[in-house]
This record gives C-alpha cells, structure tokens and sequence, in this order.
C-alpha cells in the first residue's frame, strides 16, 4: 500500500463529495436528546413506583387471613405485577439510555442499575407523597378497559362471599339507605344490607362506586354487611371520584 | 495539500482544531494514523492489504465528518481508535470471517511480552513459538482478541482500552482475565502440551 496514495485518496474524496464535519450543534443536541429519554424514562418508572407503594400499601392486609392460605401466598397473589414491570421495563430503559450517554460506558453495570433504582424508589417516594401514585392508578383505572380487566382478575381473590365473608364488586344502585344492589367481579347480583353506621367517615356510596363488603352471606344473593370499604384505597380515594366501572 | 512540516511538533488535539479551520490539516491526522490503524485493523481482523485500505478510507471520512463530536476528555488517539474498532468489528461481523493468524511484522518483542506476561515459557514448560501464539490469538473470540491486541500489540493503558472499547475500566480487567484463560484453552485445544 502506498501511504501517500491513501492519504491523496482520503482528502480527494473529500473535496470530489465536498464533505464538511457536522456541526457541534448536532452532537450537542443529541446527547441533550438522550439526557432527556433518561430523565423521562426515569419519571415513569418512578410513577411507576410510585403506584406500588400506594397498591402495596392499600391492600387490605388486615384481611388477608380471610381470602389466602397464608401471608406469604396473600403476598404473592396481591402484589401489582403489571405497575413491577413498568417499574422494571423503565429501569432498564434509564440503565440502556444512560450507556449511550458521553460518559455512560464509563460506570459499571452494577452501579447504574442500583443508581437508577435508587433514584426511581427516592422520586417514587416523593411522587407518592404527593398523591401522584393514587391519581395515576385512578386515571389507568378510570380510562384503560385493558388495565381495568387485569386488575378486576387480581382482585377477583377478594370476591369470595361464601367462604370469606368478602364480597367485592360495584354498586348498580342504591335501594336505600339500608339496602344496595351490587354487582360482583364474578358479574354475579347481589341485595347487601347494610345501615350508615358501618361505613368509614367520608364515605358516601353511589352508583358506580367500586366497594368491598365484609359480612355474611344470609340468603340467597342476600349479604349481610357488617363493613363496607372503597375497592382500593383508603381515606385519599375515598375524597377523590370514584372510579366508574364501564363493562 | 500540506507537506509534513506544516504537520510537525503539533499535538492531535490541536490539529483537530487546525482542520475544523482548514480542511488541509486533516492530511497531518492521516498521516499520524495511517500506520498505526493498518497494523491495528490487520492484527483483529487479518483482512486483506486492499480490505483494509477500504475500511481505512471510511474510518478516516467517518472521522472527519464528526470531528466536532471529538470530546477533548479524551485522547485523540483513543476517539481515533474507537472509530477505527467499531468500523472494523462491524466490518467484520458483515463478512462473519475469522482469521486465520494474527498477523504482524517485526514484533518478535511482542510475543516475547505475551509469552512472558502469560507465564507461557513456565506454565508450558517449553518454548511457545511465535506462530503459534498467533494461531491462537487468531482463535480467540473477537471480544477476547480486540483486548490482547490494544494491551500487547497496541501497547494501549486500560483508560485508553476503556476508552476505546466503551467499557468501563474493571470490565476491561476482567475481559483481560478472562481473554488469558481462554488463551490457555485454546493453547490445549491446539495441542500445545501445557
């Protein structure tokens, strides 16, 4: 190879293709581009979290004995999947953006992983401090049939009225102030009699109102209530709108 | 175009800056590295003298085209070299080859550093030739390879491997053990009696 031929070669092709290098702007641009997938990606995976806590924590776990074997089982069929696996596919987002950074292949892989779930469990926290968590399941809850389907089958564990005492489902209508028609996640209808005393302080049921009723089963489709509680949630939904529960 | 003096006693860094002013200087980065790219290129993919004057001929426009992009955190031989292995091993990938001898030209040196980093001489308890050395590096993994090649061959600190390669320092540690390992394997497989 003759080097003078190679360079002669080299800076021909440029002049002959009049190449210029990009501009810096380009470049700069890019990796703002790129800051910014990692800086969004890490706020979703935070909403993310955010809704775990707040699932996690309004689970009920003072009835657990009633529908699961166990704590550990009662653990393992309530834990909000499908908001772990966003939490998780965005982890891994903030992990793969962050290595196309300038300086991203500079860390190891350890610590950018247990950086963005840190950061993701920190800005979740505060998320959920602020009633973020509660508003996003709401939403996803309110206008995602998708969603609405997959979490009516989680919570369909708590919809046992024979052996459990529980019934869980959404109100059709009120008949009066002690009775109430509900439709079960088991689409099945039901007469719950209850009376003002036994509902938590804010409550006020309605039409549509997703709720759970803890009591006994006295006929058939009869239940008796002996306290009723919002589907999810606690005092924070309940001063919110409830959920309506389109089929 | 420019002659050699013009390239002289001028840093990469600054000649980087001289062609973002005037294409011509551009001819002062070829010439730094046209040499040492040939040889680089050779010794991880075995390529042909007209194979790699192609790949050379792209790698030099690719850097000239985003020169603006070169981040003087670095060093401008480390950004050169990136360049240079991620156009190679793509390259290469395409042609799914595999060399057959990790070539060289007068580096009896070289394989004397390899031969004796590796404890090669005492492990084997023989003298390890310098082709058979190369029959195995040609064997290694591409990934195993690449980082004997900038170590040894390139004479390259694990900064700069880690520059090039875009991986952080204690992988290129780990990847420096694990690529001697299999050097070792091979050496057996090849039936160099260890």
């Amino acid at each position: 190879m003759s080097d003078k031929n190679l360079t002669q070669k080299i800076i021909e092709k440029i002049e002959q293709h009049k190449l210029k290098p990009k501009p810096k702007w380009e470049f700069i641009l890019k990796e703002y581009f790129v800051w910014a997938l990692a800086t969004i990606s890490l706020i979703i995976g935070s909403l993310g979290f955010a809704v775990v806590i707040y699932m996690i924590k309004n689970n009920d776990w003072d009835l657990y004995d009633r529908v699961s074997p166990s704590l550990f089982s009662f653990v393992f069929a309530s834990l909000p999947y499908f908001w772990i696996i966003l939490l998780a596919i965005f982890i891994l987002l903030v992990y793969y953006i962050f290595r196309q950074t300038k300086a991203g292949y500079k860390h190891r892989i350890v610590l950018i992983f247990i950086f963005s779930i840190v950061l993701s469990i920190l800005l979740g926290t505060i998320f959920y401090s602020t009633g973020l968590g509660a508003k996003l399941e709401r939403q996803f809850d309110e206008r995602l049939p998708i969603y609405r389907r997959l979490m009516d089958t989680r919570m369909r564990m708590w919809d046992r009225p024979k052996d459990s005492g529980i019934l869980a489902g959404r109100i059709l209508n009120i008949l009066n102030q002690q009775e109430l028609n509900l439709e079960d996640l088991h689409n099945r209808h039901w007469i719950v009699i209850y009376n003002q005393e036994i509902l938590p302080p804010h409550m006020t049921l309605s039409p549509n109102m997703r709720i759970k009723v803890i009591g006994k089963e006295i006929g058939e489709s009869r239940f008796q209530a002996i306290h009723i509680r919002p589907f999810m949630g606690g005092k924070r939904r309940l001063l919110q709108k409830s959920p309506v529960y389109v089929k | 175009m420019l002659t050699q003096d013009k390239c002289n006693n001028k840093s990469d860094e600054e000649l980087v800056q001289l062609t973002l002013k005037s294409q011509d200087f551009f001819y002062c980065l070829v010439k730094n590295y046209e040499a040492k790219l040939t040889r680089y290129i050779r010794r991880i993919s075995s390529y042909s003298q007209e194979d790699i004057e192609d790949l050379l001929q792209e790698i030099f426009i690719k850097v000239y085209k985003n020169l603006n992009a070169f981040d003087d955190s670095l060093k401008f031989s480390s950004w050169i070299y990136r360049i240079a292995h991620n156009e190679t091993i793509s390259h290469f990938r395409k042609q799914k080859s595999r060399p057959q001898t990790v070539t060289s030209d007068n580096e009896d040196d070289i394989f004397n550093n390899i031969a004796s980093d590796f404890n090669l001489e005492k492990e084997t308890d023989t003298k390890i030739s310098r082709e058979k050395i190369s029959q195995v590096l040609a064997k290694l993994d591409i990934k195993y390879r690449e980082v004997l090649v900038l170590k040894f061959f390139e004479d390259k600190s694990y900064q700069e491997m880690s520059d090039i390669l875009k991986k952080p320092t204690s992988t290129i540690g780990t990847l420096i053990n694990r690529a001697k390992k299999n050097f070792f394997e091979k050496l057996k497989e090849l039936n160099l009696k260890i």
